[in-house]
């Protein structure tokens, strides 16, 4: 019997080591400027740069961090209302990061905004890959895509690490837990931030020209279902007030993006519905449908192809068993291609696909969901130019072609054909050669990938922007 | 008895002493240099070309030590133990341990003290010839990116090149088998542009050899012959071998798991 009493200590290894509930950014410590990446050792974490002030702004971009404790509140809550301007008084998270967008927009009416909400075994904690990775989105943004423009990083945390990484079983067993905390989190107060932070960037304008910031939502992993949850619904609110005369409409965010999000397409699948049978549309007038939700996911990630399945297998089965799911589900389809007879129409799948499909996969994976194919050009002339004129006049009609930097690749993404989904909520399925696996998403290839759903530099400056609008 | 646990003391006194030399010839400034403009040009073992937040693929002594411990100690360790240790109860093996609890107290422990004795072993010899063992697929080998690179760079300057580049991306099923036995039986040198020269594989060696051996205290003297020690070891190594052709197949893997779970397929037309 003394062979069984390690077996004590092994219980007590099972039931510790829980990373700690707490905010890892003071309130004073909650702006910082990014600096270039230092040349440092390996596994040496980046130091953060120097508080950031609506003076640095011009200089290096600043990122601020706003966190979320277990239950979906804010860690750092005011007891006051934010005050107008743009002075940072370090009264609460919430109240730097809008006045740094404040004083961001003041200074350069078109800045970029841009938040980010990681997922699954992340948080704030100084030297957490995410950040370091979001940094240097920043910086490539600021250095290179939007040069002469300001731009400010909000990063979006939660506790999305529950158990240290020195127990890599138990520590993948908090999904569960974690979908449970990801789902719950995106309540009043993180609704609310978002709300309020594209509003200080659409209010701080100085004058009533067409000048407006660019502001993009990001969510990755399980951010993604706590971005989805959390804006789907405030701006379906603010869409729901079109009166379908063809007015259009400026979202909270120029683009929002789901990188492969671990949220079930039950979630997608709400917002497709009323997209589709409102006849929703977002486009510069005149020019091509561009996407104001867009969800990509990588056919490598094994954890939203595999591990979400395998983990909802068991709450599936439950809804099963207690008649929880529908066995035809309809799903409403819109493709309002110019010219094309279904143009004003919108109809039901058919056959209806069960809601348990919906509940077992996520949107990107699903090739009902998938608006937009991401498909390698093999033709080794065309692949040599990986020029859009090469497809004028090709069906699917092509929407860009991308040429995969340090590859001599080229990927085309194309319509999807006889697609159920043409609606501004764009869903596709991309090659592992954009991005690989799951948490491998800050590459130069992917945020190349990125770049061509975003406003050209050119556009930003003329102030060319989509708008949504409902024609009925 | 007494002179052996002096042997294995001062083998690993040796390890250690050459471990903490080369990190030692880890010169900074040398380190610094060919850092220089690298940031999203580096690709490490096991990384992905273009990523933004590598600029030192060195394989650090805390990164080899957080390895030992998550893949030996922790409960991945412990997990590994439990489950193949019930396989052995099932088979009965060894015979002279009956299916009792004690009889899997004692399978668990063997299989937990192996798991120790041979990341303990790869640590040390790991160190000691800053090797570094992740392994990578074919096509994220540093030596295959920098050559497609290479070829890249030609053609942007009009110049011409031994292969299609693009040719060279998509690889056959044996160049790929190829590389996944090549990557279990030799490693790189752990080096901060990631494109350490290739070497034998010795601490996987010797860890596979300190994991058959790592249950000679537990097993009854019949059991422990250099036979089954050696049969202990190649089970060992054989891991390394899944791991290997894991990651070069992974995206196959991936594939093929998502189509067989795929939900909501489209209707054909």
């Amino acid at each position: 019997m003394r062979f069984l009493l390690p077996f004590p200590l092994f219980c007590l290894l099972l039931t510790g080591c829980y990373v700690p509930n707490k905010s890892y950014r003071p309130i004073d410590q909650s702006l910082v400027q990014v600096p270039l990446l230092q040349k440092l050792p390996a596994n040496k974490p980046q130091a953060d740069g120097a508080t950031c002030t609506p003076q640095s702004l011009s200089v290096r971009p600043c990122l601020a961090f706003l966190e979320f404790d277990d239950m979906g509140e804010k860690w750092s809550q005011e007891s006051q209302p934010v005050t107008p301007g743009e002075g940072i008084d370090n009264t609460s998270q919430l109240s730097n990061a809008i006045k740094i967008v404040r004083a961001a927009v003041r200074q350069d009416p078109r800045a970029v905004i841009i938040t980010f909400t990681h997922g699954w075994k992340h948080n704030s904690k100084p030297g957490d890959t995410n950040i370091e990775g979001f940094k240097q989105v920043l910086n490539d943004l600021h250095d290179n895509r939007y040069k002469n423009h300001i731009v400010v990083g909000i990063y979006i945390s939660w506790r999305g690490e529950l158990v240290s990484p020195y127990m890599p079983v138990r520590r993948n067993f908090t999904y569960f837990n974690r979908e449970a905390t990801a789902i719950r989190i995106p309540g009043a107060s993180l609704t609310d931030a978002l709300i309020r932070i594209a509003a200080a960037a659409r209010n701080a304008r100085t004058n009533n020209s067409d000048e407006r910031p660019l502001v993009i939502f990001v969510g990755h992993s399980f951010g993604g279902l706590v971005m989805e949850r959390a804006l789907t619904q405030a701006t379906i609110h603010q869409v729901d007030e079109l009166d379908g005369s063809g007015q259009q409409y400026q979202p909270l965010a120029d683009l929002v993006v789901f990188v492969n999000s671990a949220a079930a397409a039950t979630e997608a699948k709400e917002t497709l519905d009323l997209f589709a049978s409102n006849h929703f549309r977002y486009n510069v007038p005149g020019q091509p449908e561009r996407p104001l939700f867009l969800s990509v996911s990588s056919s490598g990630d094994l954890a939203t192809r595999i591990a979400m399945p395998v983990g909802h297998g068991i709450p599936f089965l439950e809804y099963k068993l207690r008649g929880g799911l529908r066995d035809k589900d309809p799903l409403a389809c819109y493709n309002p291609r110019p010219g094309d007879p279904m143009a004003s129409e919108s109809f039901f799948l058919i056959p209806a696909p069960s809601q348990g499909a919906f509940y077992m996969s996520t949107a990107a994976h699903m090739p009902i969901l998938q608006s937009h194919d991401a498909v390698e050009e093999k033709d080794p002339a065309k692949r040599k130019t990986c020029a859009l004129s090469n497809y004028s006049n090709a069906q699917p009609k092509t929407i860009f072609t991308f040429p995969l930097p340090e590859s001599g690749r080229c990927f085309l993404v194309q319509e999807r054909d006889k697609r159920c989904n043409g609606t501004p909520y764009w869903v596709m399925e991309i090659d592992p050669a954009i991005v690989p696996d799951h948490g491998t998403i800050f590459t130069d290839r992917f945020i190349a990938f990125l770049s061509n759903f975003l406003p050209t530099p050119r556009d930003l400056e003329n102030n060319i922007r989509p708008a949504l609008t409902a024609i009925r | 008895m007494g002179l052996r646990r002096w042997f294995y003391l001062a083998i690993a006194f040796l390890c250690a002493s050459l471990s903490a030399y080369s990190q030692q010839n880890d010169n900074p400034q040398e380190n610094a240099r060919r850092r220089a403009d690298t940031i999203g040009r580096l690709t490490c073992p096991g990384g992905f070309p273009t990523d933004l937040t590598v600029i030192n693929c060195s394989y650090t002594l805390r990164q080899r030590g957080n390895d030992f411990f998550t893949g030996s100690v922790s409960d991945q360790a412990i997990l590994g133990a439990v489950v193949f240790g019930a396989g052995a109860q099932i088979l009965k093996s060894p015979g002279e341990w009956g299916r009792t609890w004690d009889g899997y107290g004692r399978r668990v422990g063997v299989r937990y003290n192996q798991a120790v004795a041979k990341g303990a072993a790869e640590f040390l010899i790991g160190s000691a010839f800053s090797e570094d063992p992740r392994h990578i697929s074919y096509r994220s080998d540093p030596h295959f990116v920098n050559l497609q690179r290479d070829r890249l760079n030609r053609i942007a300057s009009g110049k011409s090149v031994d292969r299609d580049p693009y040719d060279q991306t998509a690889p056959g099923a044996w160049k790929r088998i190829g590389h996944a036995f090549y990557d279990s039986v030799s490693v790189r040198r752990s080096r901060p542009d990631g494109n350490g020269s290739r070497w034998p594989a010795v601490s996987r060696f010797v860890g596979a050899f300190a994991s058959g051996y790592g249950g000679y205290a537990w097993y009854k003297r019949p059991e422990n012959t250099f036979a089954n020690a050696g049969l202990r070891a190649a089970q060992s190594f054989g891991t390394d071998v899944a791991a290997s052709f894991y990651t070069e197949f992974s995206p196959d893997i991936s594939k093929l798991l998502g189509a067989v779970l795929k939900r909501g397929r489209q209707q054909k037309p």
